[in-house]
């Protein structure tokens, strides 16, 4: 009512002059109750995670074709849009109109609904990532635990997508998928224990402020570098890219559990492939690389006073927290490229591997390698040897002790697998 | 053509075959002579490389000699075809030496009945060339494992390559007018 | 993945492939891989029976590129034919034209002049270069490894300019003739080649870099897929797959023909016996015919074709003047720098009755062609040997008891193509 009566009639020359109008709305917004600033500050962090985040698939698909064409020398999409911008929206137009295929000798109700088991544990999985400090879904105190309880869930309906295709190429590739997710959690679990151990917590955010001093406090590059290897590895497989991409190994399989699979169902699972890898690179981040912190530190934003300056300039308190959690999207979404790029140039690379050679690798190799690891983890704690407890003494100490172990452990086992093959090529030699 | 009919035995290679008593039996044709088995001497095809000419009764035993003995060592066997001389037929066998870098063509002439002996047994590798010879040419290898056809359809009439061959089989839509 | 109940049951009887019926264990998968396959090379089909993921039996089906090539020979004059022959194989169609236009050339004795001798090792050896280089993309292809392909595919670009400048066609050549070439080199061709031949070794150790030393690659090829020589003789095995055994059969070097004995060249061996060993020699192979290449651009009589067609108007101006003014001396034309050799019409050609047969070493190994005349402008009986062929015809002992993933890097090792197979 007060706003009201102190309405004044502007004068003509005051409603031409643009900085007029501006204080007016600065007015405005101080009048309004908090809430809404807030509110508002919610709306525009959803947004930025929507366009960033939700649809990163979109994001993603172009940047991968984008990545691979550069490696191998042509120009990419380059038709729709600036640059082949919207190609893959063009695709995907294209994927929700074209024709839904279902053969009669198909389970058309588990066809149906086998990329929607596949979908959402990976969507929901989005729930628990910490974009920012106050931009995280929930914050359970025990959100590792959901992480692999979600994960676990979509390998399901790869089983179901092969079963129901009633294709043999498909119930190879959803068999091979099965075993290969359940393989290759044990790895993924045993390495974060690494972590848990030093943080006491399964909450991410916590795990994210242990890590918030620096480059030098992240678990991935001081204390854990062997966990944060076996987990990438582990979660690579986990998502089936390059070189683990057997369930839909192109050349063998022709497409795997998604060979009978066309329109809108195909695109659900497209979508899903790579909603899960964005989940896993985030994760990598936010367990060892600091989350939503800057490699300084903290964000620059409260560290070197850039908010107070903003706001200072444009006399709006209230737009603090949108300032700082923008920069901690901002870090967390950048390291999280950084991974998913990496794993764009495994694809470039590598070559598949065999479906042996890749459980071998997971028994064989990483799990016991996790083991040690662990092992050398839980002394490292046990003695106190981590630098956040006692400086950096302790976790040079740490290091020299994982070069150690790792040389003699890995390297003997190396040897040992190495062996154990040279061995196979003989045998095979002489029969 | 009109003389192939007249004469059909001699028609294509006349030279040769009328040329047999003067032509001296070749390296492959001695060794053959040595050991006793009888073997029609051809000359040589325009390459140089010695043709001969076996009985169904001897091919076996030949190719045996040709393949085991150490100054011949046939060891591979590199295409097999049949030819259609109008009146009969003829299967035709290239061989060469991964030892002595040489070759050999060997020709059995087919009886009435289109049957000529398979060399499966010394080289294997006229599996598939002599099925695919009984597929488009129609001579039956006998002692051939698994003489199936190979190139056409399983459920096709008559052999392709034969110069007489019409294709005119009856539950083909475009021959039902 | 089809069920025979579904077919003619006149048909059923005799169906192709195994046995469904009597070889039928409840136990095992039986897969219909092909004929449309990413990476069944074409259209192959193998009935494969496994057993959890291991091969127990396979039966190749082929016959569905079968355009009858050898009947279409005898229905139509050589020359009519020659165009047709670019497509018994198509990766390396020079080699076609090679064994058949040698063929003609032996039975009617025709002479062949050396510069098209060196024109034709020319574009043999670059023509093995390209169909290597498809190998070695699609078998890492096949492998789960798409860079590769792309690189190959551009260098193979380079050398399909090559031979667009020097024969107006990427892949479909029809260069060769009886007793010659189409036409003499262009201008400045030789220099093209030359260029390719200079930064190509650079790109291969680039593919090396890739995929040679690649642990992945050496683990899924390694010990797999062993052909021993005994084998290889058993099933008419041929090409870098014998040589992988340590069996140095190459016709250029044991049966030379063209002007390969006048070149230096080594035969690339390896006594692995398996995938890797076959990998490592076709990438030998690549820098072999690298260096033969060099040596015939050095060698080749009369130079490159823009000097050349100079000269001989020149030669020809001089030869009109001195029939008037018998004073002024010709310059001596060396008939070898000729392309055309004996003139020959080709619209009314008959070949003299006869028979020949060639065999050359082609990419896939020894291909070869077996020609009867009968003194009509017609062959009386053309038959083809594809190397691929017999090849092929050893997958099925090959793969029993390796791995289905196996499959594709055992038959990529075979670089089977289909053209050949069904000709």
């Amino acid at each position: 009512m007060n706003a009201t009566a102190s309405f004044e009639i502007p004068t003509l020359a005051q409603l031409l002059d643009p900085s007029f109008h501006f204080m007016k709305a600065i007015e405005l917004w101080h009048q309004l109750p908090d809430i809404v600033p807030i509110f508002l500050t919610g709306v525009v962090l959803f947004g930025m995670v929507a366009v960033m985040g939700q649809a990163a698939a979109v994001v993603m698909v172009l940047m991968e074709r984008k990545v691979l064409s550069w490696f191998t020398q042509r120009k990419g999409p380059n038709r729709v849009g600036p640059g082949g911008m919207f190609q893959t929206i063009a695709d995907g137009v294209k994927l929700l109109t074209k024709e839904d295929i279902m053969t009669p000798v198909m389970d058309k109700f588990l066809f149906t609904l086998a990329p929607a088991i596949f979908l959402f544990p990976v969507f929901a999985l989005y729930a628990i990532v910490p974009f920012s400090e106050s931009l995280i879904g929930v914050s359970l105190p025990l959100g590792l635990l959901v992480l692999f309880a979600l994960s676990s869930i979509s390998v399901i309906g790869l089983v179901l997508a092969g079963w129901a295709s009633n294709n043999k190429y498909s119930l190879l590739g959803g068999m091979r998928s099965a075993a290969q997710a359940i393989s290759y959690e044990v790895p993924l679990i045993l390495s974060v224990i690494g972590v848990v151990l030093f943080t006491g917590s399964g909450n991410l955010k916590t795990i994210i402020e242990a890590q918030s001093g620096g480059v030098l406090h992240w678990y991935g590059i001081m204390l854990t570098p062997l966990s944060f290897l076996l987990f990438y590895v582990a979660s690579i497989a986990e998502v089936n890219r390059v070189p683990f991409d057997l369930p839909e190994a192109e050349s063998e399989l022709v497409s795997g559990y998604n060979t009978e699979y066309s329109g809108m169902k195909f695109a659900t699972f497209f979508l899903a492939e790579y909603a899960g890898l964005f989940v896993l690179s985030a994760l990598t981040v936010a367990l060892f690389f600091g989350g939503y912190t800057s490699p300084f530190g903290g964000t620059f934003m409260q560290n070197y006073g850039l908010a107070d300056a903003i706001i200072q300039a444009v006399k709006l308190p209230a737009i603090k927290p949108l300032l700082v959690n923008g920069e901690q999207i901002f870090w967390m979404l950048s390291k999280t490229y950084i991974f998913i790029y990496i794993a764009m140039l495994l694809r470039g690379t590598l070559p598949r591997l065999k479906p042996d050679q890749l459980m071998g690798f997971c028994w064989k190799f990483l799990i016991p390698l996790s083991l040690i690891n662990l092992f050398m983890l839980g002394f490292a704690k046990q003695f106190s040897l981590s630098f956040l407890a006692d400086g950096f003494a302790g976790s040079w100490i740490y290091l020299a002790l994982a070069a150690l172990v790792g040389i003699c452990g890995v390297g003997g086992f190396c040897h040992f697998i190495d062996r154990q093959f040279k061995a196979q090529v003989a045998a095979r030699y002489h029969a | 053509m009109n003389e192939e009919n007249k004469s059909p035995e001699q028609a294509p290679e006349t030279e040769v075959i009328e040329a047999t008593p003067a032509i001296p039996a070749g390296m492959f044709g001695a060794l053959l002579e040595s050991k006793g088995i009888a073997a029609e001497h051809l000359g040589n095809d325009a390459k140089g490389t010695e043709i001969i000419r076996l009985t169904a009764e001897a091919i076996l035993k030949a190719g045996e000699l040709l393949k085991g003995d150490a100054s011949s060592k046939l060891d591979m066997l590199l295409l097999v075809t049949g030819i259609d001389w109008k009146t009969h037929r003829e299967s035709v066998y290239h061989l060469y030496s991964t030892v002595h870098y040489h070759s050999l063509i060997i020709k059995i002439v087919a009886d009435a009945n289109d049957t000529s002996p398979s060399l499966y047994p010394v080289w294997p590798a006229a599996d598939w060339h002599e099925r695919e010879a009984y597929d488009l040419m129609g001579i039956h290898y006998e002692g051939h494992p698994d003489l199936r056809r190979i190139l056409m359809p399983t459920y096709w009439l008559g052999h392709p390559l034969r110069k007489d061959y019409k294709e005119e089989d009856p539950r083909l839509v475009w021959n039902r007018r | 993945m089809m069920s025979v109940k579904e077919l003619n049951p006149e048909l059923q009887s005799n169906l192709p492939g195994v046995s469904i019926e009597t070889g039928f264990d409840t136990n095992d998968l039986v897969v219909n891989i092909g004929p449309q396959h990413p990476s069944t090379h074409g259209v192959l089909r193998l009935v494969t029976t496994l057993n959890g993921e291991v091969v127990k039996e396979m039966e190749p089906v082929i016959g569905y590129l079968h355009r009858s090539k050898e009947k279409m020979g005898e229905s139509r004059s050589l020359f009519q034919y020659q165009p047709t022959i670019d497509r018994v194989e198509y990766l390396s169609s020079f080699y076609d034209h090679l064994v058949f236009v040698n063929c003609i050339e032996q039975i009617a004795d025709i002479p062949v002049p050396k510069r098209v001798e060196y024109i034709r090792v020319i574009c043999l050896e670059l023509n093995r270069i390209t169909s290597h280089l498809l190998w070695f993309g699609t078998f890492l292809l096949d492998l789960g490894a798409s860079t590769p392909f792309f690189w190959c595919f551009r260098d193979r670009e380079e050398v399909f300019t090559i031979f667009e400048n020097l024969t107006g066609a990427r892949m479909m050549y029809n260069y060769f003739r009886f007793g010659g070439v189409n036409n003499d080199l262009p201008a400045g061709w030789l220099e093209e080649v030359r260029a390719f031949c200079n930064h190509f070794p650079d790109r291969l150790d680039e593919y090396e870099a890739v995929a040679t030393k690649n642990p992945i690659v050496m683990d899924r090829t390694k010990g797999h897929g062993i052909m021993s020589k005994e084998f290889c003789l058993k099933y008419g095995v041929t090409g870098p797959a014998l040589r992988a055994t340590g069996e140095a059969l190459d016709l250029r070097k044991t049966n030379p023909y063209s002007v390969y004995n006048e070149l230096d060249f080594d035969v690339p061996t390896h006594t692995g016996c398996d995938t890797y060993a076959r990998y490592l020699v076709r990438v030998q192979e690549m820098r072999e015919s690298i260096k033969i290449i060099k040596q015939c651009i050095d060698k080749i009589p009369g130079g490159d074709g823009g000097a050349l067609a100079i000269l001989k108007k020149e030669v020809e101006a001089k030869t009109k003047e001195a029939k008037k003014n018998p004073e002024i001396v010709v310059p001596p034309w060396d008939k070898d720098w000729d392309t055309m050799g004996k003139k020959i019409n080709l619209l009314t050609y008959k070949p003299p009755a006869g028979e020949a047969s060639n065999f050359v070493e082609s990419p896939r190994g020894v291909l070869g062609c077996y020609i009867i005349t009968d003194g009509t402008p017609k062959a009386y009986r053309i038959k083809w040997r594809g190397a691929s062929f017999s090849n092929l015809s050893a997958l099925p002992e090959l793969m029993k008891g390796h791995m289905y993933s196996d499959l594709m890097a055992i038959f990529g090792s075979l670089d089977v193509i289909m053209p050949e197979v069904d000709r």
